[in-house]
């Protein structure tokens, strides 16, 4: 068994860029996750957050709150924050690999979303027609 | 206790008060440990010390400010994870006095 690594959560993993298996950025992690089972249990960081909604809170739940209301009104549906678990992160550098593909990510979901709704629509977008 | 997910980032900066209600100080780090088993949290760095880590000041501040380096290394506290109650992540509390803190190599 390899020796434990230590590491800090804030300066290692918060904010930290998020990559697939092919380094296709994915996002930031905006927040982070622990687990408490008890008193005498020690904590444990399960899963690794994205969103907007997650960053609004960091500055003012109010404000998150309030973008998440907004947002619902307008009728996006995709701002609920993504889950990835801890056990997908492949690698802690520079940037978090993980053990994921981005084409089936849900962490670019809203991406996917953007490219088949408006940028496919649009004339001179690069993309090959389909026969 | 039942099982129960918190936020490191809503953690971050709070104010840490012992069991007399002393200001212990503010959350700035939190130290992990990887294994194969997991992650698994081991302190939790308070004071000026935990602020100035990840701000990465450690590696270069003794060539400039040696004496301010040197007061920070001996302010900052790491407190393990079984003396940190966080039942009330809003208000963290230390499970014992201040003096009485164990602390770790950071």
């Amino acid at each position: 068994m390899s020796k434990p690594q230590k590491l800090h959560l804030i300066r290692d993993v918060l904010d930290k860029l998020l990559v697939d298996r092919d380094n296709v950025p994915l996002g930031r992690v905006d927040g982070i996750v622990l687990l408490l089972r008890g008193e005498q249990t020690q904590p444990r960081v399960v899963q690794i957050e994205c969103g907007m909604v997650t960053l609004w809170r960091r500055l003012s739940i109010r404000w998150a709150d309030r973008t998440y209301r907004i947002g619902r009104r307008l009728g996006l549906r995709r701002q609920r924050p993504v889950r990835v678990d801890w056990s997908k992160i492949d690698n802690i550098g520079r940037e978090l690999t993980l053990d994921v593909l981005a084409k089936h990510s849900p962490l670019l979901a809203g991406e996917r979303w953007l490219l088949e709704r408006v940028i496919r629509h649009i004339p001179g977008n690069g993309m090959k027609k389909e026969t | 206790m039942k099982q129960r997910h918190i936020h490191v980032e809503y953690l971050l900066g709070r104010t840490v008060r012992d069991i007399d209600g002393r200001r212990a100080g503010r959350i700035e780090e939190i130290q992990v440990e990887l294994s194969s088993r997991g992650c698994f949290v081991t302190g939790f760095v308070l004071g000026a010390r935990g602020l100035l880590k990840r701000l990465s000041f450690r590696g270069i501040a003794p060539l400039f400010t040696p004496s301010l380096a040197a007061n920070v290394q001996r302010r900052a506290e790491v407190v393990p994870w079984q003396q940190m109650d966080l039942n009330d992540p809003k208000c963290p509390r230390l499970r014992c006095r201040k003096d009485e803190i164990h602390t770790m190599p950071a």
